[in-house]
């Protein structure tokens, strides 16, 4: 039950944060995608299953708020999640320089999957392709994990504490 | 027990998938007032105050970050906008001389119309004698430009103001109405009465009329009458300023006011056209 209730608080206030703050700290027209950072972060502190549904409800709540195509948000951050989680067991971050790599990789990958979704199902009012924009979309997100990998994990961690002393 | 979790991990993902591709589909397919449609638009009022909340709360932090970072590009932009003023003053001055020279050249081609059948050439004040004692100017014309010594110079308005005295290929001195070697015949606008208008030095035009008993008032007008075949007839000079007293020989002192401002030229005319057929006598004393 507590676990759920973490989840749905640090999902409802990433969410937040993105659709409230994120366009306010802006830099140019490149606003950090903090759902994708949380969901990597997640996604490698709990595992694929965790990173997956967090980038999916996450995906999902980003489409509902948009005019973009509902669920393909939701797809592309399950992936993310996913495959963030499947490196759960194959890296052990020592310190926030692994995930900010990997942050930096899912944001670039987050945005190629959007774009080609977006193609596939021929939506023509899709935003222009423009790569310097993705690689500020995946530097800015890079930052954001200085702050959003160490509060993550610490969450993660008080959650495993008392599920180990329940 | 792990085979059971990598296959639960696995139905995670294709479920998740699954639904999103359904959501994708269904979204596609239904119109502009389709559940999902619809419920993107309530969502957007909804978060819509927030995000305006939120903008004002965040904005002067922003604009305070904004300023800080702003302070590194000052010199910057001091040095850029100093270069700008310079520019734009430069540019000013050259607006300001651009109009007044269309000032100038409109009233010129207003004297030429009003002498239709009078060629005229328009020349710059390129400088002026060093010497006290002198009155000439230095005009950007010569030989060259068609212009021959004993010319008549007028400024923008028509208005005399001297004679060609020297010529070269691209320059030309004007000897002025005042300068104390200049001599050119006058008469009086309203009665006709004939005379030389003599320079005295120092911004000073003497007339002196032949008739000593011909009427002279105070403003009256003085033109060439082109007695002497250097400068044509009716030309306005100056008018009658300072009527003094007889003196010991019956004559009057008779001192005009040139209607050129002498001191401010900056583009004169010279009459090309009708040409000077005589050089002037030279002036005995």
């Amino acid at each position: 039950m507590h676990r759920r209730l973490v989840f749905i608080t640090l999902l409802l206030v990433t969410f937040l944060m993105q659709v409230i703050v994120a366009p306010e700290i802006s830099i140019g027209k490149v606003k950090p995608d903090l759902l994708v950072v949380v969901t990597v972060c997640l996604g490698l502190l709990e595992g694929p299953s965790t990173g997956a549904l967090f980038g999916f409800w996450g995906g999902f709540l980003a489409d509902v708020f948009s005019t973009s195509i509902l669920g393909v948000s939701a797809f592309t951050q399950a992936l993310v999640g996913f495959i963030a989680g499947e490196l759960k067991h194959r890296i052990v971050p020592t310190s926030v320089i692994w995930p900010m790599g990997l942050v930096f990789l899912f944001s670039i990958l987050n945005e190629l999957v959007r774009f080609t979704t977006w193609i596939s199902v021929g939506w023509d009012a899709r935003p222009p392709f423009n790569f310097a924009t993705i690689m500020g979309i995946a530097l800015y997100n890079t930052l954001m994990t200085i702050l959003a990998y160490p509060l993550t994990r610490r969450l993660a961690e008080r959650e495993e504490e008392l599920v180990l002393f329940k | 027990m792990i085979g059971v979790e990598r296959r639960n991990k696995r139905i995670t993902i294709i479920v998740l998938v699954i639904i999103c591709l359904l959501l994708v589909t269904v979204y596609s397919r239904e119109g502009e007032n389709g559940v999902f449609h619809r419920i993107q638009r309530f969502s957007l009022e909804i978060i819509s105050p927030l995000q305006k909340g939120v903008s004002k709360i965040i904005r002067p932090m922003k604009d305070g970050i904004g300023y800080f970072f702003d302070l590194f590009n000052v010199s910057e932009e001091r040095d850029r906008l100093l270069e700008e003023n310079r520019e734009l003053r430069n540019r000013l001055m050259d607006k300001d001389r651009l109009e007044k020279e269309n000032e100038l050249l409109k009233a010129m081609i207003n004297v030429k119309e009003s002498r239709k059948s009078w060629d005229f050439l328009a020349a710059d004040v390129i400088g002026s004698n060093p010497d006290n004692w002198k009155e000439t100017i230095q005009i950007s014309a010569g030989y060259d430009d068609g212009v021959l010594e004993y010319m008549a110079v007028l400024n923008q308005e028509g208005y005399l103001v001297g004679r060609i005295v020297v010529c070269t290929a691209h320059t030309s001195l004007v000897q002025l109405i005042t300068d104390s070697e200049s001599a050119i015949g006058a008469r009086l606008q309203s009665n006709g009465e004939m005379g030389l208008i003599k320079g005295e030095g120092q911004g000073v035009v003497k007339l002196e009329i032949i008739n000593q008993d011909a009427v002279v008032n105070q403003g009256d007008l003085v033109v060439t009458s082109g007695v002497g075949g250097t400068t044509p007839p009716g030309i306005p000079i100056g008018r009658i300023s300072e009527i003094s007293e007889r003196r010991t020989d019956l004559s009057r002192g008779i001192k005009l006011e040139p209607l050129a401002n002498l001191t401010k030229l900056e583009k004169v005319m010279v009459v090309l056209i009708p040409a000077p057929f005589e050089a002037p006598k030279k002036l005995e004393g």
